[in-house]
């Protein structure tokens, strides 16, 4: 099943859920905000959250910047 | 004697606003922050890269800082207002600087886009802040959308040129009823301090200390010579003449009265 | 918010005594800035400021030629009529006074602006008394669609309008408003205003906005001097023409120094202003408002003029009439005050150039009001 995750055409398994995808990524669950069609969805959503068709996720997180 | 610089809700002892960019390693900043004793600092959001992500940068900053996030990467105001709304649901709070550049060769900010974006996120509970091109006119339709502080830059972002638009910086200082904050291209604290001598309400400063030999020291440094600028601007400083002994008197003609 | 409101703050403040609290270095201090403040600007209007006159000249001097160049503008008045319903006590046109009263016809516009024309005069100034009667807004409106022909800038002297009428008239031709408050103490205005509707003080004092509104794309204000204290009235003047800068920033503001003259009638001027005292009004609010206009009339004598020319003036009236019909002398009738500096457009332009300044007759050319210019043919 395709999806955008950051911008990138991605194939995830289908019914994968947000905590599938980022454990797949290897990502430290404290320092990453989701953004899942422009909604911000918290943490503790991640679990029952489902991937969809041509859903669009971004991971994103905070840097140092001026 | 009481002299807080109040930008929304708070209210802040320190003038010097401290850039989170360009560091070598995140464990130098709170060590920054300590020597400069800055409170507020700026982070940015950016999409994880899966090859290499990044620390948590939010793990080496305490509670008692004001974070600002900026907008970086935004192209427009869509994307800006995108960004904050991200920022303040990961719980950066409600302070962000605007930032929205399309200009990839000098990284000079858009305006026009800004002013868009200060209307909508004002009205949407943001503490408004600004990074733009110092113009008089652009200045003022930020105020009137809802900007909290105005925040001029003083030369391209990243160039430590210092003040180059402090004519330009002078005349937002007289004429806007807000903080204007000296944002990018300050690069030594004889800068920083000038612009708050002059009546800059804060400086931003990233670069010139993330890049300096010792850091630590640099930020110190900057942190004395925003103190030293904000006494000598509440001191007043002294006569300069100009005019010594006129060679032709314009007013002689009045002895006969 | 309107100035009325702005005025009030100030008016609410001890200025008398504020003034009297600088001292010398002080004001020396104030000197070596490079922009001042409302508080500054009244230091610089304060006794204390009066010994350092000079310091003041010199630096007001400079900041002229550094916004304006060696440059006067010359303009002149011409007088539409003399009726007037308000009884000024300054006034030779008081409704009181038992003078000759009349207007001029179109056709004695056409003569006067004719006369006035031949000098090479481009910039002109029209003046009625107060009577809707005599001198409504549509004979105002009649006359610049004549004047129009022959100057490149008209502004009116008129009774305060509403921002319809000033539209109207800016519709027919007019580019700038002069109006002088007269006096900026209320109690003052009120006395010497007995009867007529200018004993209204807000609705003249909010006159500059509705014409700033209306479009106007020039402002001059003034304060009579000799009404009242000149230090407290050339504050609110200032501060008066900084509200409007800021309110209009596309607007040209400025400001006249109207010093009082014997005019017919037995008003004798309850203080004095001296020479000293009106150069150092217009130095203070020369370092006040650097790009402020600053116009002297004919009111002052020649040699007076000659001096001020290089103190933060920019503006002056020459060849100056203020009598109804007095630029044709067609007619013999009593002017609305005397006139000090007599000499001819044509002497003033001599002794301008002299001073090693340019006169200048003409800097405004309107290409969007849709008039057309004689030297410009039309397909």
């Amino acid at each position: 099943m395709l999806v955008t995750i950051n911008g990138k055409k991605s194939d995830v398994i289908p019914d994968s859920n947000i905590q599938d995808v980022i454990r797949t990524k290897n990502l430290e669950m404290t320092a990453i905000i989701i953004d899942l069609n422009g909604n911000i969805i918290a943490p503790e959503h991640w679990s029952d959250t489902f991937l969809h068709k041509d859903d669009d996720l971004e991971i994103i997180q905070i840097i140092g910047g001026g | 004697m009481e002299d807080k610089l109040k930008i929304g809700d708070k209210e802040l002892d320190s003038r010097l606003f401290i850039g989170t960019g360009k560091f070598a390693d995140y464990s130098l900043i709170p060590k920054v922050i300590e020597s400069s004793k800055a409170q507020v600092v700026t982070v940015a959001l950016r999409r994880v890269d899966f090859g290499t992500p990044e620390e948590n940068m939010l793990t080496f900053l305490s509670q008692n800082i004001v974070l600002m996030p900026n907008t970086s990467g935004a192209r427009n105001a869509s994307e800006a207002i995108r960004i904050a709304r991200i920022a303040r649901a990961a719980g950066c709070g409600n302070w962000v600087k605007i930032e929205i550049i399309n200009d990839q060769k000098y990284l000079l900010p858009n305006n026009f886009e800004t002013i868009k974006a200060i209307e909508v996120l004002a009205k949407d509970g943001f503490i408004v802040l600004p990074y733009m091109s110092p113009d008089l006119t652009a200045a003022k339709m930020m105020a009137e959308a809802g900007a909290a502080a105005i925040m001029p830059l003083g030369a391209p972002i990243g160039t430590n040129r210092g003040l180059k638009t402090r004519e330009l910086i002078q005349i937002l200082i007289s004429e806007i009823n807000l903080p204007i904050i000296v944002d990018a291209g300050i690069g030594r604290p004889s800068e920083a301090a000038e612009a708050i001598e002059m009546g800059a309400a804060a400086v931003l400063v990233n670069t010139a200390i993330a890049t300096a030999d010792d850091p630590v020291l640099m930020a110190e440094a900057f942190g004395q010579a925003v103190d030293a600028g904000r006494k000598a601007y509440l001191a007043g400083p002294g006569a300069t003449h100009q005019f010594a002994e006129a060679s032709s008197p314009l007013t002689g003609f009045l002895r006969n009265e | 918010m309107t100035f009325n409101d702005e005025a009030e703050r100030f008016q609410n403040l001890n200025l008398t005594n504020m003034m009297e609290r600088f001292t010398p270095f002080q004001i020396d201090q104030i000197l070596a800035k490079s922009e001042i403040q409302w508080q500054e600007f009244l230091g610089l209007l304060s006794p204390a400021a009066t010994g350092l006159l000079e310091n003041m000249a010199q630096a007001a001097h400079k900041l002229t030629i550094e916004h304006f160049g060696r440059t006067i503008l010359l303009y002149t008045p011409l007088y539409l009529s003399n009726y007037c319903v308000n009884q000024c006590a300054y006034c030779g046109f008081n409704q009181a006074n038992d003078i000759p009263r009349r207007k001029l016809t179109l056709h004695e516009v056409e003569l006067e602006a004719q006369a006035i024309s031949i000098t090479g005069l481009q910039h002109l100034l029209i003046l009625t008394g107060e009577s809707r009667q005599h001198s409504p807004v549509s004979y105002i409106a009649d006359c610049v669609s004549i004047l129009r022909k022959y100057f490149s800038s008209i502004s009116i002297e008129v009774y305060p309008l509403s921002t319809e009428e000033y539209a109207d008239l800016i519709s027919a031709g007019v580019d700038g408003l002069t109006i002088y408050q007269e006096v900026y103490d209320q109690q003052i205005y009120q006395r010497l205003h007995p009867a007529g509707p200018k004993r209204n003080y807000s609705y003249r004092l909010t006159s500059p906005e509705r014409a700033g509104d209306a479009g106007i794309r020039t402002i001059n204000i003034g304060a009579l001097l000799g009404l009242n204290d000149w230090r407290y009235e050339v504050f609110f003047t200032g501060i008066h023409a900084a509200y409007l800068q800021n309110k209009f920033p596309d607007i040209e503001v400025g400001v006249s120094f109207p010093r009082m003259r014997p005019q017919f009638g037995d008003f004798e001027p309850e203080y004095r202003v001296s020479d000293s005292d009106l150069v150092q009004s217009i130095a203070a609010l020369r370092l006040f408002l650097p790009r402020i206009g600053i116009t002297i009339s004919t009111r002052e004598n020649a040699f007076l003029r000659d001096n001020l020319l290089k103190l933060g003036v920019t503006k002056m009236s020459a060849g100056s009439s203020t009598a109804i019909g007095g630029h044709t002398d067609a007619i013999d009738s009593i002017g609305q005050f005397e006139i000090s500096d007599r000499r001819t457009v044509k002497e003033m332009r001599e002794t301008i150039s002299k001073a090693g300044y340019k006169p200048i007759l003409k800097d405004w050319h309107d290409l969007n009001a849709g008039r057309i210019d004689e030297t410009t043919s039309v397909t």
